[in-house]
């Protein structure tokens, strides 16, 4: 069997840096890659895809915001705060206006009841507070 | 033209003819060796900052001998030439080295060794390259650009000789 020596290896080594790439080769390589340099450089690559993206999104996420901003938003009803004044009816109120004057001694009340409460006052009736007693 | 492209077109002046050389070299087929071209500067316009890259010669091509040798590792057999096709791909000078197996072998035993010695022993042997001009573009000592050259040749050897006698044991078998 023969083995190959250092020499040897270096001399298949030199033939294979003979070799070189024909003209015709060279040519048609220069024009490819030069064609490829253009052609990728137009196209978008993926980070320029990425900032149109971007960008895009933005613009509509501004315009929205100002749209909203410029929209009159209807206000909710606010509620009525209760007046400190409104009349309580209370047991000893009661006991008193029974025995003045009855039923119609009540009547002082549903009145400022209703001023204030009109569909509390509405539904109230005599006896109602009756029962609740 | 942006500044990328004027950069690469500079480059491809400079340095194409060399890096397809050696890409002919290393696949012994003329239109890989345009096809792996194309596709080493396709990879390079990738490259967000082209323009930080120190030496981009040598950064290119180690580049082009790893496109090299995965080319070959996909394709085994590349260096057939199919039934049929016209033989217009091997430069007719080397013609006759090509058809030699031991072309094909010793380029399959540099595909197996590691990738500093692989770029080292390429830039030294087949670029013919010296050993300074290696040490400068690999930014290595020059003792040891040689110690990885010598390295190279021995395991090309060793790889060489045990395929040798794997091939005459199967030829006494036989």
């Amino acid at each position: 069997m023969n083995k190959y020596t250092e020499q040897q290896i270096e001399e298949k080594l030199n033939q294979l840096a003979s070799i070189e790439p024909s003209g015709d080769s060279l040519r048609r390589m220069n024009q490819n890659v030069s064609n490829i340099i253009s052609d990728v450089a137009e196209k978008p690559t993926k980070t320029h895809g990425f900032l149109y993206y971007a960008i895009a999104s933005a613009a509509v996420l501004l315009i929205g915001i100002s749209l909203l901003y410029h929209t009159e938003i209807i206000q909710p009803p606010k509620i009525v705060q209760q007046i400190p004044t409104e009349p309580t009816l209370t047991l000893a109120h009661l006991n008193a206006v029974f025995n003045n004057g009855g039923q119609t001694a009540l009547d002082e009340y549903f009145e400022k009841a209703q001023i204030h409460r009109q569909p509390r006052a509405d539904s109230v009736t005599l006896e109602d507070i009756l029962k609740e007693l | 033209m942006n500044k990328k492209q004027i950069q690469l077109l500079k480059f491809l002046e400079q340095s194409g003819p060399r890096l397809h050389g050696m890409l002919t070299r290393l696949t012994l087929d003329e239109t890989v060796a345009v096809e792996l071209m194309q596709e080493l500067f396709i990879r390079l316009f990738e490259i967000k900052q082209l323009e930080k890259i120190k030496n981009l010669q040598a950064y290119a091509c180690r580049i082009a001998i790893n496109l090299a040798f995965d080319r070959r590792r996909q394709h085994r057999s590349f260096s057939e030439i199919p039934e049929g096709r016209p033989d217009h791909r091997i430069p007719h000078v080397a013609l006759r080295l090509i058809q030699n197996e031991e072309m094909d072998m010793i380029l399959g035993a540099i595909e197996q060794l590691s990738g500093q010695t692989r770029e080292c022993f390429i830039l030294r042997y087949i670029e013919q390259m010296d050993y300074e001009q290696i040490a400068e573009r690999m930014q290595k000592k020059t003792s040891h650009v040689r110690a990885l050259c010598s390295k190279g040749i021995q395991r090309i050897r060793q790889i060489l000789n045990d395929q040798n006698a794997s091939f005459y044991k199967e030829a006494i078998n036989e």
